[in-house]
């Protein structure tokens, strides 16, 4: 019997192991792909994602609910105190939906006033959340909703209240949001109320740090920050959070949107500012035209760099 | 000395891969959604050592390489470098292992650690000399200790519950 096996192992042997050896020739050259063409990679990643994650979902939704019940369960026992403190917070919300009631009113008599067009544009998609990044080097989610709902790279994905991240990897039927904490997130903000320009980058923390603030001395803790818009990144004026300052005396931000709940969020749906390209017809005298006959060159040069 | 029926070996490779594709679903399960400073160990890893110096005919080579590489691509690793690595380190510790006279579980326990170690150095060091921005080496380091503390419990679930057994390579001399 043990000869038989070892006849057999013999004979196989070789075929094994240039098997193994192609395997790890694959993966490692695989890995080398990645660092040179890593978008046409990242879109294989994202396929595999799109067929794998959402034909699992009858799975890791109850696994997932079942998960959150029992977590609940344990909040149930603090109940009492939990209760109290609602009861404070919300005697002081009353106060701030009263103050919230006059602002909205006098918000709308002066748009009503001015005749002030709002920008139709931010409309959004809502979607829920699937799975995680699943490791706790890279903070993502995965949401349920992908290209063939109309999302785009870079949109920005909200919570209630507040910017949770990014899209980045868009499938047909999933796309990922990266999170505000990600090491890779950097994200243009403006602190509110001192106008200075920073940026929220992400440091798998649970309130990244905000860095290149132009004056410091003028940001003080507690300010709000919120998106600039700068780069055409984000749309602008989304709420990130506010600035606190940890221990060690660096600024950090206290997310607005609630991390941990995150099932839905809402994609707001961003094309971008048009860009106003060309000289406009009034500024443009025909006359100067024929008359500056050397300068044609010199126009067209213009509408030329000004269309790209 | 009885040859393990091909049946047996069969049900093993399914019930490893369906455990797998569970461990690497939890891992997915939106429930971590902050920041974690204290790191899960990684199952799947102690499943594939665990499985391969007990019983390498559940686990061949190129099943383990089709799992670990979904698992990169699914936890948006740098496709392909952490699975090398593994499977590098597993044969590695293989060879080690049939080689070596000391069955003690506590030889095992060791061999499996000192694995653990150089992989996630072996990684961060590829990673770093390749320009990757690398995750961060703590994190990395802590998972590593949970690995190597949660690997008897690991030993003890597949013996008792998957009936994986005794090393069986060091009789048919198979390795990888």
């Amino acid at each position: 019997m043990s000869n038989d096996r070892q006849t057999q192992t013999d004979y196989f042997a070789p075929l094994r192991r240039l098997i193994t050896a192609l395997l790890l020739l694959g993966l490692f050259g695989l890995f080398v792909l990645w660092r040179i063409d890593g978008p046409r990679v990242e879109k294989f990643r994202v396929l595999v994602i799109d067929t794998f994650v959402p034909s699992f979902e009858w799975m890791l939704r109850p696994m997932t609910s079942v998960v959150k019940l029992a977590q609940d369960y344990q909040s149930y026992e603090k109940l009492l105190e939990q209760n109290k403190e609602l009861r404070r917070e919300l005697q002081q919300m009353k106060s701030w939906k009263e103050a919230a009631l006059q602002l909205e009113q006098e918000n709308a008599r002066l748009l009503d006033l001015s005749q002030l067009r709002l920008d139709s544009k931010l409309t959004h998609v809502s979607g829920i959340v699937m799975a995680d990044s699943g490791s706790p080097f890279r903070q993502s989610v995965l949401l349920n909703i992908g290209s063939r709902d109309g999302i785009q790279d870079g949109w920005a994905a909200m919570d209630g209240l507040g910017l949770v991240g990014r899209i980045s990897g868009v499938g047909s039927s999933t796309s990922r949001v990266l999170l505000l904490t990600d090491n890779a997130s950097q994200i243009p903000v403006i602190l509110q109320p001192s106008g200075q320009d920073a940026i929220v980058m992400g440091d798998n923390s649970f309130a990244p740090p905000v860095e290149f603030i132009e004056n410091a001395d003028l940001v003080r803790p507690g300010d709000r920050i919120i998106t600039s818009g700068e780069g055409g990144v984000l749309p602008a004026g989304l709420l990130v959070g506010t600035l606190a300052m940890d221990p060690n005396g660096r600024l950090r931000t206290r997310l607005a949107a609630d991390y941990e709940r995150l099932e839905f969020l809402k994609v707001l749906r961003d094309y971008g500012t048009e860009k106003i390209d060309g000289l406009g017809s009034l500024l443009k005298r025909k006359d100067s035209l024929s008359s500056l006959s050397n300068s044609t060159d010199g126009s067209e040069s213009v509408d030329e760099a000004s269309s790209e | 000395m009885s040859k393990i029926p091909s049946e047996r070996i069969w049900i093993n490779r399914t019930i490893f891969t369906t455990l797998s594709v569970f461990v690497i679903l939890t891992n997915l399960m939106p429930l971590q959604t902050t920041p974690q400073a204290w790191p899960w160990p990684n199952i799947l890893l102690l499943l594939i050592f665990c499985w391969s110096l007990r019983e390498p005919n559940f686990v061949p080579v190129p099943l383990v390489t089709v799992i670990l590489l979904m698992q990169d691509l699914l936890l948006h690793r740098p496709p392909g470098l952490l699975s090398g690595i593994t499977i590098i380190v597993l044969i590695w510790i293989k060879i080690i292992t049939a080689s070596s006279d000391d069955k003690s579980f506590l030889a095992e326990w060791v061999r499996v650690s000192l694995a653990f170690a150089a992989i996630s150095l072996i990684y961060h060091l590829l990673l770093s000399l390749s320009l990757v921005t690398t995750t961060e080496l703590r994190i990395s380091l802590i998972q590593t200790i949970f690995n190597i503390c949660i690997y008897p419990v690991i030993v003890l679930v597949s013996h008792h519950i998957f009936r994986v057994k005794r090393p069986y390579f060091t009789r048919s001399g198979r390795v990888i």
